[in-house]
Protein backbone atom coordinates (compact mmCIF):
# COMPACT_ATOMS: atom_id res chain seq x y z
CA UNK A 1 0.00 0.00 0.00
CA UNK A 2 2.79 2.35 0.98
CA UNK A 3 4.47 1.47 -2.29
CA UNK A 4 1.40 2.46 -4.29
CA UNK A 5 1.11 5.76 -2.43
CA UNK A 6 4.77 6.51 -3.10
CA UNK A 7 4.19 5.64 -6.76
CA UNK A 8 1.32 8.08 -7.01
CA UNK A 9 3.30 10.80 -5.32
CA UNK A 10 6.26 10.29 -7.64
CA UNK A 11 4.05 10.10 -10.73
CA UNK A 12 2.36 13.40 -10.04
CA UNK A 13 5.60 15.19 -9.30
CA UNK A 14 7.71 14.06 -12.23
CA UNK A 15 7.34 14.22 -15.96
CA UNK A 16 4.52 12.21 -17.49
CA UNK A 17 7.13 10.81 -19.84
CA UNK A 18 8.97 9.07 -17.01
CA UNK A 19 6.24 8.04 -14.63
CA UNK A 20 2.56 7.39 -15.15
CA UNK A 21 -0.06 7.75 -12.44
CA UNK A 22 -2.02 4.60 -11.66
CA UNK A 23 -5.18 5.96 -13.34
CA UNK A 24 -3.35 6.23 -16.65
CA UNK A 25 -2.03 2.69 -16.38
CA UNK A 26 -5.48 1.49 -15.42
CA UNK A 27 -7.11 3.19 -18.38
CA UNK A 28 -4.53 1.80 -20.82
CA UNK A 29 -5.37 -1.58 -19.39
CA UNK A 30 -9.04 -1.16 -20.38
CA UNK A 31 -8.32 0.28 -23.79
CA UNK A 32 -5.92 -2.51 -24.62
CA UNK A 33 -8.26 -5.12 -23.20
CA UNK A 34 -11.28 -3.96 -25.19
CA UNK A 35 -9.41 -3.66 -28.47
CA UNK A 36 -8.34 -7.29 -28.06
CA UNK A 37 -4.70 -6.24 -28.39
CA UNK A 38 -3.87 -7.14 -24.80
CA UNK A 39 -5.22 -10.66 -25.14
CA UNK A 40 -3.19 -11.21 -28.30
CA UNK A 41 -0.04 -9.75 -26.75
CA UNK A 42 -0.28 -11.90 -23.65
CA UNK A 43 -0.97 -15.03 -25.70
CA UNK A 44 1.94 -14.32 -28.05
CA UNK A 45 4.39 -13.75 -25.22
CA UNK A 46 3.12 -16.81 -23.39
CA UNK A 47 3.59 -19.00 -26.45
CA UNK A 48 7.19 -18.08 -27.16
CA UNK A 49 8.12 -18.12 -23.50
CA UNK A 50 6.56 -21.50 -22.69
CA UNK A 51 7.95 -23.30 -25.72
CA UNK A 52 11.41 -21.81 -25.24
CA UNK A 53 11.57 -22.56 -21.52
CA UNK A 54 10.26 -26.07 -22.08
CA UNK A 55 12.99 -26.80 -24.62
CA UNK A 56 15.60 -25.22 -22.36
CA UNK A 57 14.42 -27.28 -19.38
CA UNK A 58 14.38 -30.64 -21.05
CA UNK A 59 17.50 -29.97 -23.09
CA UNK A 60 19.35 -28.40 -20.16
CA UNK A 61 18.60 -31.30 -17.83
CA UNK A 62 19.70 -33.86 -20.42
CA UNK A 63 22.91 -32.01 -21.27
CA UNK A 64 23.62 -31.43 -17.57
CA UNK A 65 23.16 -35.12 -16.78
CA UNK A 66 25.35 -36.09 -19.70
CA UNK A 67 28.11 -33.71 -18.63
CA UNK A 68 28.05 -34.88 -15.04
CA UNK A 69 28.21 -38.56 -15.89
CA UNK A 70 30.36 -38.69 -19.01
CA UNK A 71 33.90 -37.34 -18.90
CA UNK A 72 34.17 -37.00 -22.65
CA UNK A 73 30.97 -34.96 -22.84
CA UNK A 74 32.23 -32.83 -19.99
CA UNK A 75 35.57 -32.12 -21.65
CA UNK A 76 33.85 -31.23 -24.92
CA UNK A 77 31.11 -29.03 -23.50
CA UNK A 78 32.59 -27.42 -20.42
CA UNK A 79 34.78 -24.81 -22.20
CA UNK A 80 31.75 -23.64 -24.15
CA UNK A 81 29.50 -23.52 -21.14
CA UNK A 82 32.10 -21.66 -19.09
CA UNK A 83 32.62 -19.13 -21.85
CA UNK A 84 28.95 -18.61 -22.57
CA UNK A 85 27.56 -18.68 -19.02
CA UNK A 86 28.92 -15.23 -18.20
CA UNK A 87 28.28 -13.68 -21.60
CA UNK A 88 25.16 -11.53 -21.73
CA UNK A 89 23.67 -13.65 -24.50
CA UNK A 90 20.68 -11.40 -24.76
CA UNK A 91 22.88 -9.03 -26.77
CA UNK A 92 22.94 -11.43 -29.69
CA UNK A 93 19.15 -11.63 -29.83
CA UNK A 94 19.04 -9.32 -32.88
CA UNK A 95 21.30 -11.75 -34.76
CA UNK A 96 18.75 -14.47 -34.25
CA UNK A 97 16.02 -12.32 -35.66
CA UNK A 98 18.17 -11.52 -38.68
CA UNK A 99 18.99 -15.19 -39.15
CA UNK A 100 15.59 -16.69 -38.45
CA UNK A 101 13.28 -13.88 -39.40
CA UNK A 102 10.49 -12.26 -37.43
CA UNK A 103 8.28 -14.77 -35.70
CA UNK A 104 8.01 -17.61 -33.27
CA UNK A 105 11.14 -19.54 -34.29
CA UNK A 106 13.54 -16.69 -33.60
CA UNK A 107 11.89 -15.89 -30.26
CA UNK A 108 11.95 -19.50 -29.13
CA UNK A 109 15.61 -19.69 -30.11
CA UNK A 110 16.45 -16.60 -28.05
CA UNK A 111 14.47 -17.83 -25.02
CA UNK A 112 16.05 -21.27 -25.22
CA UNK A 113 19.53 -19.84 -25.52
CA UNK A 114 19.31 -17.59 -22.47
CA UNK A 115 17.35 -20.09 -20.36
CA UNK A 116 19.32 -23.27 -20.99
CA UNK A 117 22.59 -22.38 -19.25
CA UNK A 118 21.38 -22.16 -15.68
CA UNK A 119 19.62 -25.51 -16.16
CA UNK A 120 22.73 -27.22 -17.55
CA UNK A 121 25.02 -25.77 -14.91
CA UNK A 122 22.73 -26.48 -11.97
CA UNK A 123 21.95 -30.01 -13.09
CA UNK A 124 25.62 -30.85 -13.55
CA UNK A 125 26.59 -29.22 -10.25
CA UNK A 126 23.77 -31.00 -8.43
CA UNK A 127 25.01 -34.36 -9.64
CA UNK A 128 28.65 -33.60 -9.04
CA UNK A 129 28.16 -32.30 -5.50
CA UNK A 130 26.12 -35.29 -4.37
CA UNK A 131 27.25 -36.44 -0.92
CA UNK A 132 30.01 -39.08 -1.23
CA UNK A 133 28.79 -40.73 1.94
CA UNK A 134 25.33 -41.31 0.49
CA UNK A 135 26.75 -42.71 -2.74
CA UNK A 136 28.93 -45.04 -0.71
CA UNK A 137 26.02 -46.06 1.48
CA UNK A 138 24.08 -47.03 -1.63
CA UNK A 139 26.99 -49.13 -2.92
CA UNK A 140 27.37 -50.73 0.48
CA UNK A 141 23.75 -51.86 0.26
CA UNK A 142 24.46 -53.52 -3.06
CA UNK A 143 23.49 -50.76 -5.48
CA UNK A 144 24.82 -50.86 -9.01
CA UNK A 145 25.85 -47.78 -10.97
CA UNK A 146 22.37 -47.43 -12.41
CA UNK A 147 20.73 -47.66 -8.97
CA UNK A 148 23.09 -45.01 -7.63
CA UNK A 149 22.23 -42.73 -10.54
CA UNK A 150 18.48 -43.09 -10.10
CA UNK A 151 18.26 -43.37 -6.34
CA UNK A 152 21.05 -41.08 -5.16
CA UNK A 153 22.37 -38.74 -7.85
CA UNK A 154 19.03 -37.64 -9.29
CA UNK A 155 17.36 -36.97 -5.91
CA UNK A 156 20.51 -35.11 -4.74
CA UNK A 157 20.41 -32.96 -7.84
CA UNK A 158 16.68 -32.31 -7.75
CA UNK A 159 16.75 -29.16 -5.60
CA UNK A 160 19.56 -27.77 -7.78
CA UNK A 161 17.59 -28.58 -10.91
CA UNK A 162 14.57 -26.77 -9.52
CA UNK A 163 16.63 -23.64 -8.81
CA UNK A 164 17.99 -23.93 -12.33
CA UNK A 165 14.46 -24.03 -13.69
CA UNK A 166 13.55 -21.01 -11.60
CA UNK A 167 16.41 -19.06 -13.17
CA UNK A 168 15.46 -20.40 -16.61
CA UNK A 169 11.97 -18.98 -16.18
CA UNK A 170 13.26 -15.57 -15.16
CA UNK A 171 15.86 -15.40 -17.94
CA UNK A 172 13.40 -16.88 -20.43
CA UNK A 173 10.85 -14.15 -19.76
CA UNK A 174 13.49 -11.48 -20.25
CA UNK A 175 14.65 -13.22 -23.43
CA UNK A 176 11.13 -13.35 -24.78
CA UNK A 177 10.44 -9.69 -24.14
CA UNK A 178 13.74 -8.52 -25.60
CA UNK A 179 13.22 -10.69 -28.67
CA UNK A 180 9.85 -9.05 -29.11
CA UNK A 181 11.44 -5.59 -29.06
CA UNK A 182 13.20 -6.36 -32.30
CA UNK A 183 11.45 -9.19 -33.97
CA UNK A 184 7.74 -9.46 -33.36
CA UNK A 185 4.43 -7.97 -34.37
CA UNK A 186 2.73 -8.80 -31.09
CA UNK A 187 3.53 -9.65 -27.50
CA UNK A 188 4.06 -7.70 -24.33
CA UNK A 189 7.58 -6.74 -25.34
CA UNK A 190 6.25 -5.43 -28.63
CA UNK A 191 3.49 -3.55 -26.83
CA UNK A 192 5.97 -1.90 -24.46
CA UNK A 193 8.38 -1.05 -27.26
CA UNK A 194 5.66 0.48 -29.44
CA UNK A 195 4.24 2.45 -26.52
CA UNK A 196 7.66 3.78 -25.62
CA UNK A 197 8.12 5.06 -29.19
CA UNK A 198 4.87 6.98 -28.96
CA UNK A 199 5.50 8.20 -25.40
CA UNK A 200 2.52 6.24 -24.13
CA UNK A 201 3.94 5.83 -20.63
CA UNK A 202 0.73 4.30 -19.27
CA UNK A 203 1.00 1.34 -21.61
CA UNK A 204 4.70 0.96 -20.96
CA UNK A 205 4.01 0.54 -17.27
CA UNK A 206 1.05 -1.71 -17.95
CA UNK A 207 3.49 -4.07 -19.69
CA UNK A 208 6.02 -3.78 -16.90
CA UNK A 209 3.36 -4.51 -14.29
CA UNK A 210 2.11 -7.55 -16.15
CA UNK A 211 5.64 -8.91 -16.46
CA UNK A 212 6.35 -8.23 -12.79
CA UNK A 213 3.13 -9.96 -11.76
CA UNK A 214 3.89 -12.97 -13.95
CA UNK A 215 7.39 -13.14 -12.46
CA UNK A 216 6.09 -13.05 -8.89
CA UNK A 217 3.39 -15.64 -9.54
CA UNK A 218 5.73 -18.06 -11.29
CA UNK A 219 8.36 -17.76 -8.57
CA UNK A 220 5.71 -18.42 -5.90
CA UNK A 221 4.48 -21.46 -7.82
CA UNK A 222 8.01 -22.75 -8.23
CA UNK A 223 8.67 -22.47 -4.49
CA UNK A 224 5.47 -24.34 -3.84
CA UNK A 225 6.42 -27.02 -6.38
CA UNK A 226 9.84 -27.28 -4.78
CA UNK A 227 8.29 -27.88 -1.39
CA UNK A 228 6.13 -30.64 -2.85
CA UNK A 229 8.83 -32.27 -4.94
CA UNK A 230 11.63 -31.87 -2.40
CA UNK A 231 9.99 -31.69 1.04
CA UNK A 232 13.26 -32.56 2.80
CA UNK A 233 14.64 -29.26 1.59
CA UNK A 234 12.17 -27.16 3.55
CA UNK A 235 14.51 -27.53 6.48
CA UNK A 236 17.43 -26.15 4.50
CA UNK A 237 15.35 -23.17 3.48
CA UNK A 238 14.48 -22.47 7.10
CA UNK A 239 18.07 -22.90 8.12
CA UNK A 240 19.27 -20.31 5.65
CA UNK A 241 16.47 -17.95 6.55
CA UNK A 242 17.39 -18.09 10.20
CA UNK A 243 20.94 -17.00 9.54
CA UNK B 1 25.03 -77.02 16.19
CA UNK B 2 28.58 -76.74 17.47
CA UNK B 3 29.93 -77.21 13.94
CA UNK B 4 27.96 -74.27 12.56
CA UNK B 5 29.04 -72.07 15.44
CA UNK B 6 32.64 -72.67 14.65
CA UNK B 7 32.33 -72.21 10.90
CA UNK B 8 34.53 -69.33 9.81
CA UNK B 9 32.45 -66.47 8.43
CA UNK B 10 35.12 -63.90 7.72
CA UNK B 11 38.75 -64.59 7.06
CA UNK B 12 41.44 -61.95 6.76
CA UNK B 13 44.66 -63.39 5.38
CA UNK B 14 47.73 -61.13 5.49
CA UNK B 15 45.69 -58.05 4.65
CA UNK B 16 47.89 -55.01 4.05
CA UNK B 17 46.99 -51.59 2.75
CA UNK B 18 49.25 -48.84 1.51
CA UNK B 19 48.02 -45.49 0.27
CA UNK B 20 49.93 -43.31 -2.13
CA UNK B 21 49.98 -39.71 -1.03
CA UNK B 22 51.98 -37.12 -2.93
CA UNK B 23 54.27 -39.84 -4.19
CA UNK B 24 54.83 -41.18 -0.69
CA UNK B 25 53.61 -44.56 0.43
CA UNK B 26 51.56 -44.47 3.64
CA UNK B 27 51.33 -47.86 5.25
CA UNK B 28 47.96 -48.15 6.97
CA UNK B 29 47.46 -51.85 7.61
CA UNK B 30 50.22 -54.38 8.05
CA UNK B 31 49.51 -58.07 7.51
CA UNK B 32 46.30 -58.43 9.48
CA UNK B 33 45.43 -62.08 10.03
CA UNK B 34 42.18 -62.93 11.70
CA UNK B 35 39.14 -65.14 11.48
CA UNK B 36 35.66 -64.44 12.73
CA UNK B 37 33.16 -67.23 13.31
CA UNK B 38 29.57 -67.34 12.25
CA UNK B 39 27.27 -65.57 14.70
CA UNK B 40 30.18 -64.01 16.53
CA UNK B 41 30.30 -60.40 17.73
CA UNK B 42 33.81 -59.01 17.35
CA UNK B 43 34.82 -55.50 18.35
CA UNK B 44 37.92 -53.76 17.04
CA UNK B 45 39.59 -51.04 19.08
CA UNK B 46 42.68 -49.01 18.33
CA UNK B 47 44.13 -45.54 18.32
CA UNK B 48 42.67 -42.93 16.00
CA UNK B 49 44.08 -43.23 12.50
CA UNK B 50 45.33 -46.79 12.94
CA UNK B 51 43.31 -48.08 10.01
CA UNK B 52 40.07 -49.37 11.55
CA UNK B 53 37.78 -47.74 9.02
CA UNK B 54 40.10 -48.81 6.21
CA UNK B 55 39.97 -52.39 7.43
CA UNK B 56 36.20 -52.38 7.54
CA UNK B 57 35.92 -50.82 4.09
CA UNK B 58 38.17 -53.52 2.71
CA UNK B 59 35.96 -56.18 4.29
CA UNK B 60 32.93 -54.59 2.68
CA UNK B 61 34.66 -54.40 -0.69
CA UNK B 62 34.38 -50.60 -0.85
CA UNK B 63 38.15 -50.59 -1.08
CA UNK B 64 40.63 -53.26 -2.07
CA UNK B 65 43.58 -54.51 -0.07
CA UNK B 66 47.06 -53.82 -1.41
CA UNK B 67 48.05 -57.32 -0.42
CA UNK B 68 46.39 -60.33 1.13
CA UNK B 69 42.89 -61.69 0.82
CA UNK B 70 39.49 -61.28 2.43
CA UNK B 71 37.11 -64.23 2.30
CA UNK B 72 33.51 -64.26 3.40
CA UNK B 73 32.03 -67.73 3.75
CA UNK B 74 35.06 -69.01 1.89
CA UNK B 75 34.56 -66.70 -1.11
CA UNK B 76 36.98 -63.95 -2.05
CA UNK B 77 35.56 -60.45 -1.66
CA UNK B 78 35.80 -58.40 -4.84
CA UNK B 79 33.21 -55.68 -4.21
CA UNK B 80 30.26 -54.71 -2.02
CA UNK B 81 27.58 -57.33 -1.75
CA UNK B 82 24.02 -57.66 -0.63
CA UNK B 83 24.99 -60.20 2.04
CA UNK B 84 26.69 -57.42 4.00
CA UNK B 85 25.28 -54.47 5.86
CA UNK B 86 27.31 -51.40 6.73
CA UNK B 87 26.55 -48.90 9.47
CA UNK B 88 28.62 -45.80 8.86
CA UNK B 89 30.32 -43.47 11.30
CA UNK B 90 27.93 -40.74 10.11
CA UNK B 91 24.37 -41.96 9.77
CA UNK B 92 24.26 -41.44 5.98
CA UNK B 93 20.49 -41.68 5.79
CA UNK B 94 19.02 -40.48 2.51
CA UNK B 95 17.56 -37.05 3.33
CA UNK B 96 14.88 -37.36 0.65
CA UNK B 97 13.55 -40.63 2.02
CA UNK B 98 11.34 -41.06 5.03
CA UNK B 99 12.41 -43.38 7.83
CA UNK B 100 10.37 -46.17 6.29
CA UNK B 101 11.83 -45.69 2.83
CA UNK B 102 15.34 -45.49 4.23
CA UNK B 103 14.86 -48.77 6.02
CA UNK B 104 13.45 -50.44 2.91
CA UNK B 105 16.31 -49.14 0.72
CA UNK B 106 18.35 -52.35 0.73
CA UNK B 107 15.26 -54.46 0.17
CA UNK B 108 14.23 -52.30 -2.80
CA UNK B 109 17.62 -52.93 -4.37
CA UNK B 110 17.01 -56.63 -3.97
CA UNK B 111 13.82 -56.21 -5.98
CA UNK B 112 11.41 -56.76 -3.09
CA UNK B 113 7.98 -55.24 -3.84
CA UNK B 114 7.20 -52.00 -2.00
CA UNK B 115 4.41 -53.52 0.05
CA UNK B 116 6.43 -56.57 1.05
CA UNK B 117 9.45 -54.41 1.82
CA UNK B 118 7.35 -52.29 4.17
CA UNK B 119 6.03 -55.34 5.92
CA UNK B 120 9.53 -56.73 6.28
CA UNK B 121 10.90 -53.41 7.54
CA UNK B 122 8.22 -52.69 10.13
CA UNK B 123 9.50 -55.12 12.78
CA UNK B 124 12.94 -53.50 12.66
CA UNK B 125 11.44 -50.03 12.93
CA UNK B 126 9.50 -51.25 15.97
CA UNK B 127 12.62 -52.88 17.34
CA UNK B 128 14.57 -49.61 17.28
CA UNK B 129 11.52 -47.86 18.74
CA UNK B 130 10.76 -45.64 15.81
CA UNK B 131 7.15 -46.75 15.39
CA UNK B 132 5.10 -43.66 14.67
CA UNK B 133 8.03 -42.00 12.92
CA UNK B 134 7.84 -44.04 9.71
CA UNK B 135 6.88 -41.01 7.64
CA UNK B 136 9.35 -38.58 9.17
CA UNK B 137 12.35 -37.34 7.23
CA UNK B 138 15.82 -37.70 8.76
CA UNK B 139 16.09 -33.98 9.49
CA UNK B 140 12.99 -34.27 11.64
CA UNK B 141 14.69 -36.78 13.93
CA UNK B 142 17.17 -36.39 16.78
CA UNK B 143 20.72 -37.72 16.39
CA UNK B 144 19.89 -40.81 18.42
CA UNK B 145 16.78 -41.51 16.37
CA UNK B 146 18.73 -41.13 13.14
CA UNK B 147 21.32 -43.59 14.33
CA UNK B 148 18.53 -46.03 15.28
CA UNK B 149 17.01 -45.67 11.80
CA UNK B 150 20.49 -46.34 10.46
CA UNK B 151 20.63 -49.57 12.49
CA UNK B 152 17.19 -50.62 11.29
CA UNK B 153 18.25 -50.02 7.69
CA UNK B 154 21.23 -52.32 8.12
CA UNK B 155 19.32 -55.01 10.01
CA UNK B 156 16.39 -54.99 7.57
CA UNK B 157 18.41 -56.67 4.83
CA UNK B 158 19.14 -59.50 7.28
CA UNK B 159 22.85 -59.31 6.54
CA UNK B 160 24.95 -62.37 7.19
CA UNK B 161 27.75 -60.01 8.07
CA UNK B 162 27.11 -56.64 9.68
CA UNK B 163 29.93 -54.09 9.65
CA UNK B 164 29.63 -51.18 12.04
CA UNK B 165 32.03 -48.22 12.10
CA UNK B 166 31.75 -46.33 15.39
CA UNK B 167 28.00 -46.10 14.96
CA UNK B 168 27.46 -44.46 18.36
CA UNK B 169 30.44 -42.11 18.38
CA UNK B 170 28.34 -39.04 17.69
CA UNK B 171 25.88 -39.71 20.51
CA UNK B 172 25.97 -38.38 24.06
CA UNK B 173 27.07 -40.79 26.78
CA UNK B 174 23.56 -41.62 27.99
CA UNK B 175 22.08 -42.25 24.56
CA UNK B 176 25.14 -44.28 23.68
CA UNK B 177 24.61 -46.65 26.63
CA UNK B 178 20.96 -47.10 25.73
CA UNK B 179 21.92 -47.80 22.14
CA UNK B 180 24.47 -50.42 23.19
CA UNK B 181 21.81 -52.19 25.19
CA UNK B 182 19.40 -51.81 22.28
CA UNK B 183 21.90 -53.20 19.80
CA UNK B 184 22.46 -56.37 21.83
CA UNK B 185 18.72 -56.88 22.12
CA UNK B 186 18.13 -56.40 18.40
CA UNK B 187 21.02 -58.70 17.59
CA UNK B 188 19.82 -61.40 19.95
CA UNK B 189 16.24 -61.16 18.72
CA UNK B 190 17.14 -61.08 15.03
CA UNK B 191 18.91 -64.02 13.50
CA UNK B 192 22.26 -63.20 15.13
CA UNK B 193 24.29 -61.97 12.20
CA UNK B 194 28.05 -61.98 12.47
CA UNK B 195 29.06 -58.49 13.58
CA UNK B 196 32.29 -56.55 13.27
CA UNK B 197 32.03 -53.44 15.41
CA UNK B 198 34.60 -50.65 15.48
CA UNK B 199 34.81 -48.31 18.43
CA UNK B 200 37.06 -45.96 20.38
CA UNK B 201 35.32 -46.78 23.65
CA UNK B 202 36.91 -49.76 25.34
CA UNK B 203 33.93 -50.29 27.63
CA UNK B 204 31.62 -50.34 24.61
CA UNK B 205 33.75 -53.02 22.97
CA UNK B 206 33.88 -55.18 26.09
CA UNK B 207 30.18 -54.82 26.81
CA UNK B 208 29.13 -55.82 23.29
CA UNK B 209 31.64 -58.30 21.99
CA UNK B 210 32.59 -61.96 22.25
CA UNK B 211 36.14 -61.01 21.37
CA UNK B 212 37.94 -57.67 21.28
CA UNK B 213 40.69 -57.16 18.72
CA UNK B 214 43.25 -54.58 19.79
CA UNK B 215 45.14 -52.93 16.93
CA UNK B 216 48.48 -51.18 17.19
CA UNK B 217 48.79 -47.60 16.01
CA UNK B 218 49.55 -47.01 12.35
CA UNK B 219 50.34 -49.18 10.55
CA UNK B 220 47.58 -51.23 12.14
CA UNK B 221 48.62 -54.70 13.23
CA UNK B 222 46.85 -57.02 15.61
CA UNK B 223 48.24 -56.38 19.05
CA UNK B 224 46.12 -58.88 20.91
CA UNK B 225 42.77 -60.62 20.73
CA UNK B 226 40.97 -60.54 24.06
CA UNK B 227 38.16 -63.07 24.61
CA UNK B 228 35.26 -61.67 26.61
CA UNK B 229 33.74 -64.40 28.73
CA UNK B 230 30.65 -62.68 30.16
CA UNK B 231 27.43 -64.61 29.54
CA UNK B 232 24.48 -63.36 27.51
CA UNK B 233 22.03 -61.72 27.61
CA UNK B 234 24.07 -58.91 29.13
CA UNK B 235 22.64 -55.81 30.67
CA UNK B 236 24.18 -52.46 31.47
CA UNK B 237 24.72 -53.29 35.15
CA UNK B 238 27.54 -55.56 33.93
CA UNK B 239 29.61 -52.44 33.38
CA UNK B 240 29.68 -51.77 37.12
CA UNK B 241 31.13 -55.19 38.07
CA UNK B 242 34.79 -55.56 39.12
CA UNK B 243 35.34 -58.30 36.53
CA UNK B 244 34.27 -55.93 33.78
CA UNK B 245 36.52 -53.19 35.06
CA UNK B 246 39.44 -55.63 35.20
CA UNK B 247 39.03 -56.48 31.51
CA UNK B 248 38.87 -52.79 30.65
CA UNK B 249 42.07 -52.16 32.58
CA UNK B 250 43.81 -54.95 30.74
CA UNK B 251 42.84 -53.63 27.32
CA UNK B 252 43.56 -50.06 28.29
CA UNK B 253 47.05 -51.17 29.31
CA UNK B 254 47.51 -52.66 25.86
CA UNK B 255 46.56 -49.60 23.89
CA UNK B 256 47.72 -46.88 26.25
CA UNK B 257 51.15 -46.86 24.70
CA UNK B 258 49.64 -46.95 21.21
CA UNK B 259 47.30 -44.05 21.86
CA UNK B 260 50.11 -42.02 23.35
CA UNK B 261 52.42 -42.63 20.43
CA UNK B 262 49.59 -41.81 18.03
CA UNK B 263 49.04 -38.51 19.82
CA UNK B 264 52.71 -37.66 19.68
CA UNK B 265 52.94 -38.44 15.98
CA UNK B 266 49.92 -36.23 15.36
CA UNK B 267 51.50 -33.29 17.14
CA UNK B 268 54.57 -33.49 14.94
N1 LIG C 1 41.97 -42.33 0.68
C1 LIG C 1 43.05 -42.19 1.47
N2 LIG C 1 44.21 -41.73 0.95
C2 LIG C 1 45.30 -41.58 1.73
N3 LIG C 1 45.35 -41.87 3.03
C3 LIG C 1 44.23 -42.34 3.60
C4 LIG C 1 43.02 -42.51 2.86
N4 LIG C 1 42.06 -42.99 3.69
C5 LIG C 1 42.66 -43.08 4.89
N5 LIG C 1 43.96 -42.71 4.85
C6 LIG C 1 44.90 -42.71 5.97
O1 LIG C 1 44.87 -43.99 6.53
C7 LIG C 1 44.99 -43.93 7.93
C8 LIG C 1 43.90 -44.75 8.59
O2 LIG C 1 42.64 -44.17 8.32
P1 LIG C 1 41.30 -44.78 8.93
O3 LIG C 1 40.20 -43.91 8.52
O4 LIG C 1 41.22 -46.20 8.57
O5 LIG C 1 41.59 -44.63 10.48
P2 LIG C 1 40.66 -45.02 11.72
O6 LIG C 1 41.40 -46.03 12.51
O7 LIG C 1 39.31 -45.38 11.26
O8 LIG C 1 40.65 -43.66 12.51
P3 LIG C 1 39.47 -43.03 13.41
O9 LIG C 1 39.45 -43.83 14.65
O10 LIG C 1 39.96 -41.64 13.66
O11 LIG C 1 38.20 -43.09 12.63
C9 LIG C 1 44.94 -42.47 8.30
O12 LIG C 1 46.25 -42.07 8.65
C10 LIG C 1 44.50 -41.76 7.06
O13 LIG C 1 45.14 -40.54 6.93
MG1 LIG D 1 37.38 -44.40 11.40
Amino acid sequence: MLGLAAWEFAAHHTSQLVMAPLETIWSSFFTQLHSGALGLDVATTFEGFVIGVAIASVGGILIGLLMATNDLAFDLLDPWISALRSTPLITIAPLFIVALGIGLTAKVAVVTLVAIFPVIINTADGIRTADRGLIEAAYAFGARRRDVFIRVLIPSALPFIISGLRLAITFGLIGEVVAEFFGSRAGIGYMVFQAAQTFDTGTVFLGVFILAAVGVIITKLMYRAERRIAPWRSFDVNATRRT
Amino acid sequence: MIVAEHAVKLELADVSKTYERKGQAVEVLDRVNFSIYEGEFVAIVGASGCGKTTLLRIVDGLESASMGAVRIGGKLVSGPGRDRGFVFQQDNLFPWRTVMRNVTFGLELQGVKVKDAREAAQPYIDLVQLSGFENHYPHELSGGMRQRANLARAFAIKPELLLMDEPFAALDAQTRELMQDELLKIWERSSKSTIVFITHQIDEAVFLADRVVVLTSRPGRIREVVPIEFGRPRDLSLKRTPEFVAVIDHIWGLIEKEVKSAMISREE
